[in-house]
């Protein structure tokens, strides 16, 4: 199970990375952590005439805050493991955090991008769920142009999205998650750090009163990309008890039409989905009671 | 001093643990070529066209060969087993005209690197006429037959009949029935198979390592398949990355590969990856039943009856050794008056069936315990109540159950079987929770209890050849070679004991035709009962060689020598005394090679009883299964090295326990196509699923063997599957689920659930 | 091209074609066979190696790629012929059988020994389960790693 050969490119700025991938288009992939792309040219499903490894770019690496735009921006080459420790992450946009521990084995964790991540669109992928759930933004450039793509115009099914050939995300901002927040992620995984057979993120935010102020839910593994639930956000938005917080789950069942395959059949995972759904939301909103009370 | 019995660490581990093994893939002599196989895309169909022109432009390709390329060696492989039950099915090296499983071998590139030849596969051109696949043994037996020349499907058929058999079942009370499915699992050691050979064209001898589990057998094969005589083919198992049975036999890549060397007259190495260790090593399990048994009111067993299918796969390069292993193991600890089992042994469009680990006994129990449980259940009785009344009790036994495998009545040895279940129900708690529905959050608990009698080595013999080394260390040589289990340390400490010398003394050979002349080899747990004794037999030959010779230096009797510390010398006389280095020296002056060979030959094979029980945590939210606690007791006869047996038994259920809950290679029915062929979805048990487990060991020492050894390397994997499935049964009681088709998996458990469980069938 | 890196504690300079993987290189080029290819899809670890200090899969990492890194791989986990902790660790407790795998877990288990923390089984198993074992069952290889680890940690208590 050997790659066939490519040629291999290390280029030292973005800009010339971006030149290279303007030439070469579709003939070429990036090369980030190489988790899920290196596995594919193992096995010779992918078989690309040239690879531009970006791992030696500059600037791509970081974690910044914005506080005049309240947003939070991540670096396409940000490792798995640092979403983990980060304290930006933790502090303002901790649903990354959570949704990176889930991510593979140590090994996995310590190679992967989340730019990587993020463009290979794996539907059960924990980054990208978690990145839809927040509404957030992938911020892409070509040789010539540069485009910010909210996330949900992003994805275009299994294994798809709308980047261009010549396109390369060197970011991903997301909003900082308001005051009074509490996020959790909730997968169900047949073995420890395997692809979820479904997942589901939610980011809660609470009033004074420990009212829900804004839901965030987000399910993957049961579409073809993940899906944002703004029926169960909606209904989530005034409630305080758990009872509510099921009911509300249950509508997750609207947003999706899950895949049976060898694994699960499509109704097994239409009810882990609304299960995880509804525990994600349980446990999100208990770590938004415990803002409150540090708020 | 006493090793046997020693919690002794091994001898093979220092060099393991700093990367200085050697694995086959790890030897590359220089100037090696590599080759790659193309593997036939479909289940079945007529190859209508090969092209090889393309691949063998490519640079760094030397050559590329289909079947007529190597016509020398295109024809069948022997039957690995000869069965007056069986009309066996071999392949061919490479397949002609007709391919029967995805991966079959097709043809073969030899490049100067695995990549190029990974390369030049991709422009072997084969153009296929599909046929249509055979998946389903039930219908298969009576599909057009998948081999040329064949009558139908049906390789054989397997009979069993104690007692009056199924005709018993009249004077039961109540009858249950119920169908039972284990999955096709794929054995993968975690060392894909591979080989290196070399030949010598100046002395004309083959040199070959493969991690094979029997370098002789392997041998034999690979001098029938080139037509080469066997004194000019060495074959060395250097360390091996684990066989579990799928390295019994020898594979058509072995052949191409030892062909090509010689043909090209460079070393040819084939290491397989792990998709091709998908598509291409032999299965397992993968059998259909419809058991009953028949019982009284009181719980009394009065028949077991059992049909069964074996999905052979396309070829049976090990004959029914896994059908008929089947029907001998059902009856397990218990006393069966009355006992019918018939299998059917049908060929389908997969990669064949060989042995994996347990070879049978895991199915045999798995059908037996799962009978055990369902009868209690129809009679409203415990579950552990009708194993106590069923098991076999101390004063019936021994026990002869009315079968007869390999020429001998099947003879259960002296054990207190109730005793070995007891430790075990009353370690895991079960008389306490028994009528009781426990939850802890959203988990339901749940207990099963499944029992297992390991049946151990008994066929054929195994040798040890004892020599003196110029530094007055003893070489032991047998030809059961060992892929991890800890050879070199046992028969160490065996041979240490019997001849009385330091551990350190003793030097341990395995795997290696130049090492020792005959051998059978590591399978059906017979290593330490086999090759143990004959280190015994040969301890006390080569003592009497080593007195004789000194009995000549010392001019005097051999009687009036004693031997002690690794010292002769002449009794009332100790200055007169030589260490083993001494005589050493002086046998090389002498020209004279101190050494003895003795093989041992088993009456018949040796008996385990065992117990597992288990207890596991069903999440009613997602149907997730834990494994909270497992608890075993078993009887491995006289232990070698405990720390060396636990490992075993620990490793064997883990394997169990990934039949019972993760592993099944899921193949199209329609197209034959394999649907998981990878570690990403075909899961192997991790260390994050598995629980520690709690083991007690009872010793009875086996009368078949002088040393009393029993095998320990299946009894692990038998009981788990069905000791799991009980424990979901009794977590789920609510829901009536039903746990009777392996894997059980929390997506079937959820189908079952939603759909209002499963229900049996029976008759009163 | 030509690679410069350091493995073992030692500068290395090895000429490679880009589409090599790393494991390959290290053990056909550099003669390091300690690691093996148990899949070649980044499952079942056996080809653990640290980069910078840091577990990854050979099998997934092109040799092109780690100019400039440093490589630790099981044959540089002893120092000056003296095994480290968790090696001693497998060999005390029988966590290797084949030990086709044990490469891979003990570059693992030496990462989580430096880590410095206490682990206990349960974060040890989760830690581990990147690594495929055949033949163990794995308990013996927790015995191990959880001895190996929780002795460093109790050592560097104390030394506080």
């Amino acid at each position: 199970m050997k790659p066939a050969a490519f040629e291999y490119v290390c280029p030292d700025t973005l800009e010339e990375a971006l030149s290279y991938l303007d030439l070469w288009g579709d003939s070429a992939k990036i090369l980030a952590g190489g988790q899920s792309l290196v596995p594919l040219l193992n096995m010779r499903l992918a078989q690309p005439q040239y690879i531009i490894d970006i791992n030696r770019l500059p600037g791509l690496s970081g974690i910044t805050r914005h506080p005049d735009t309240r947003t939070v921006e991540i670096g396409a080459l940000v490792r798995h493991h640092q979403l983990i420790s980060n304290p930006i992450l933790l502090a303002h946009a901790s649903l990354l955090s959570e949704a990176a521990r889930y991510i593979g084995h140590i090994a996995i964790r310590s190679r992967g991008t989340i730019g990587g991540s993020i463009a290979h669109a794996d539907p059960s992928g924990e980054l990208p769920l978690a990145v839809t759930a927040l509404r957030g933004h992938l911020k892409v450039r070509s040789r010539h142009s540069q485009r910010t793509i909210p996330i949900e115009d992003f994805f275009g099914g299994y294994y798809m999205t709308a980047l261009e050939p010549n396109e390369l995300i060197y970011a991903v901002e997301v909003l900082e998650s308001p005051i009074r927040t509490g996020c959790a992620v909730k997968e169900f995984q047949r073995r420890h750090g395997d692809f979820a057979l479904a997942s589901a993120a939610a980011a809660i935010t609470v009033d004074e009163s420990g009212a829900v102020l804004q839901a965030r839910v987000a399910v993957g593994g049961v579409a073809p990309n993940a899906v944002t639930c703004s029926k169960v956000e909606e209904a989530l938005c005034g409630q305080t008890n758990n009872n509510q917080f099921s009911l509300a789950a249950e509508l997750v069942a609207q947003h999706i039409d899950p895949p049976e395959d060898i694994q699960a059949s499509a109704d097994y995972r239409r009810h882990l989905a609304i299960a995880l759904a509804a525990e994600a939301i349980d446990s999100a909103y208990e770590r938004a009671l415990w803002a409150k009370e540090e708020a | 001093m006493a090793y046997i019995g020693q919690r002794m660490t091994r001898v093979e581990d220092e060099r393991l643990v700093t990367g200085q093994g050697q694995y086959v893939s790890d030897i590359t002599p220089s100037g090696t070529l590599h080759l790659a196989v193309v593997r036939s895309l479909h289940a079945h169909a007529r190859i209508t066209h090969l092209d090889l022109s393309s691949a063998q432009c490519l640079d760094g390709v030397i050559g590329v060969y289909g079947p007529d390329d190597v016509l020398p060696i295109m024809k069948p492989f022997p039957p690995g087993m000869v069965d007056a039950r069986l009309q066996a099915r071999m392949p061919t090296p490479l397949a002609t005209g007709r391919v029967h499983y995805v991966g079959e071998p097709v043809a073969v590139v030899v490049a100067l690197s695995r990549y190029i030849a990974e390369d030049a596969v991709r422009l072997v051109e084969v153009n296929y006429e599909p046929l249509p696949a055979v998946t389903d043994p039930v219908a298969g037996e009576y599909a057009d037959p998948i081999h040329d020349g064949a009558d139908s499907n049906l390789a054989a058929e397997i009979a069993y009949r104690v007692g009056a058999g199924a005709d018993a079942l009249k004077d039961a009370d109540l009858v249950v029935q119920t169908s039972l499915r284990l999955g096709r699992v794929v054995g993968h050691p975690m060392e894909p198979r591979g080989i290196v050979a070399i030949y010598d064209s100046e002395q004309q001898n083959l040199s070959v390592y493969a991690g094979t589990q029997g370098v002789h057998g392997f041998r034999k094969s690979l001098a029938d398949m080139l037509g080469l005589s066997e004194s000019r083919i060495r074959v060395v198992a250097p360390d091996t990355g684990g066989g579990f049975g799928l390295k019994t036999r020898i594979y058509p890549e072995d052949v191409l590969a030892a062909y090509l060397a010689m043909r090209l007259n460079r070393p040819v190495k084939w290491q397989g990856d792990r998709y091709e260790e998908f598509i291409s090593t032999n299965q397992e399990r993968d059998q259909w039943h419809r058991a009953k048994i028949g019982v009284k009111r009181d719980g009394r067993i009065v028949a077991v009856v059992d049909e069964y299918y074996q999905d052979q796969g396309a070829y049976t390069p090990s004959g029914i050794i896994v059908a008929d292993t089947t029907a001998v193991s059902i009856m397990g600890p218990y006393r069966v008056p009355n006992f019918e089992a018939v299998g059917k042994v049908v060929v389908t469009n997969k990669v064949p069936v060989g042995p994996y680990r347990g070879a049978g006994r895991p199915q045999g129990t798995f059908v037996m315990e799962r009978l055990m449980d369902h009868a209690a259940d129809a009679l409203g009785m415990d579950r552990v109540q009708i194993r106590r009344i069923n098991l076999l009790t101390p004063d019936q036994l021994p026990y002869q159950n009315g079968i007869s495998s390999r020429g001998a009545l099947m003879t259960l040895p002296y054990g207190e079987y109730q005793k070995t279940m007891e430790q075990v129900v009353d370690a895991i708690q079960y008389e306490q929770y028994r009528d009781t529905v426990r939850c802890e959050g959203d988990w339901r608990l749940g207990i099963g209890i499944a029992n297992y009698l390991e049946m151990s080595g008994g066929v054929g013999f195994e040798g040890a050849k004892m020599r003196l080394l110029s530094d007055g260390r003893v070489q032991i040589a047998t030809g059961a070679s060992g892929q991890g289990q800890g050879h070199r340390t046992a028969i160490g400490q065996v041979a240490a004991d019997r001849l009385g010398l330091p551990f350190e003394q003793i030097v341990v050979v395995e795997g290696d035709t130049a090492a020792i002349e005959r051998g059978i080899g590591t399978f059906g747990s017979r290593t330490m009962i086999m090759a143990g004794n004959a280190t015994t037999q040969a301890a006390k030959g080569f003592r009497q060689r080593l007195l004789a010779f000194a009995a000549d230096l010392f001019e005097a009797s051999p009687e009036d020598l004693m031997w002690q510390h690794g010292t002769i010398s002449v009794s009332g006389v100790p200055a007169r005394a030589l260490s083993l280095a001494q005589i050493a020296e002086e046998a090389l002056t002498r020209q004279q090679e101190l050494e003895y060979e003795a093989y041992f030959d088993a009456s018949g094979p040796a008996f385990g009883m065992g117990t597992h029980g288990v207890e596991v945590a069903v999440n009613t939210k997602t149907w997730e299964v834990k494994i909270r606690q497992y608890r075993i007791c078993h009887d491995g006869g006289v232990i070698v090295n405990p720390l060396l047996v636990e490992g075993q038994t620990i490793g064997g259920t883990v394997q169990g326990l990934g039949t019972a809950l993760f592993e099944a290679l899921i193949i199209d029915p329609d197209s034959g196509q394999p649907q998981n062929a990878s570690f990403l979805d075909y899961l192997l048990p991790g260390a994050g699923e598995m629980p520690d487990f709690m083991i007690t060991e009872v010793e009875y020492p086996d009368p078949t063997n002088p040393e009393g050894f029993k095998g320990v390397a299946e009894g692990g994997v038998m009981p788990p599957m069905a000791a799991v499935c009980a424990a979901i049964e009794d977590a789920l009681k609510e829901w009536h689920v039903r746990a009777d088709v392996l894997p059980i998996t929390p997506n079937d458990i959820f189908l079952q659930v939603t759909r209002g469980g499963a229900h049996e069938t029976r008759s009163i | 091209m030509e690679i410069t890196c350091e493995v073992n504690g030692q500068p290395v300079t090895v000429e490679v074609e880009p589409h090599w993987l790393l494991a390959d290189v290290l053990r056909n080029q550099l003669g390091l066979t300690g690691l093996h290819l148990g899949c070649e899809y980044g499952v079942c670890g056996a080809c653990t190696v640290l980069m910078d200090g840091e577990p990854v899969r050979s099998c997934l990492s092109f040799a092109s790629q780690v100019a400039g890194h440093q490589i630790t791989t099981v044959e540089g986990l002893a120092v000056d012929g003296k095994l480290n902790r968790v090696q001693t660790a497998f060999i005390n407790h029988h966590a290797l059988q084949c030990g086709f795998c044990t490469p891979g877990f003990l570059v693992t288990g030496t990462y989580l020994l430096q880590q410095g923390k206490l682990l206990n089984r349960e974060e040890i198993r989760e830690a581990l389960s990147g690594n495929l074992c055949r033949c163990t069952g794995y308990q013996q290889i927790v015995d191990a790693v959880e001895e190996a680890v929780n002795q460093q940690s109790a050592n560097a208590v104390e030394c506080e």
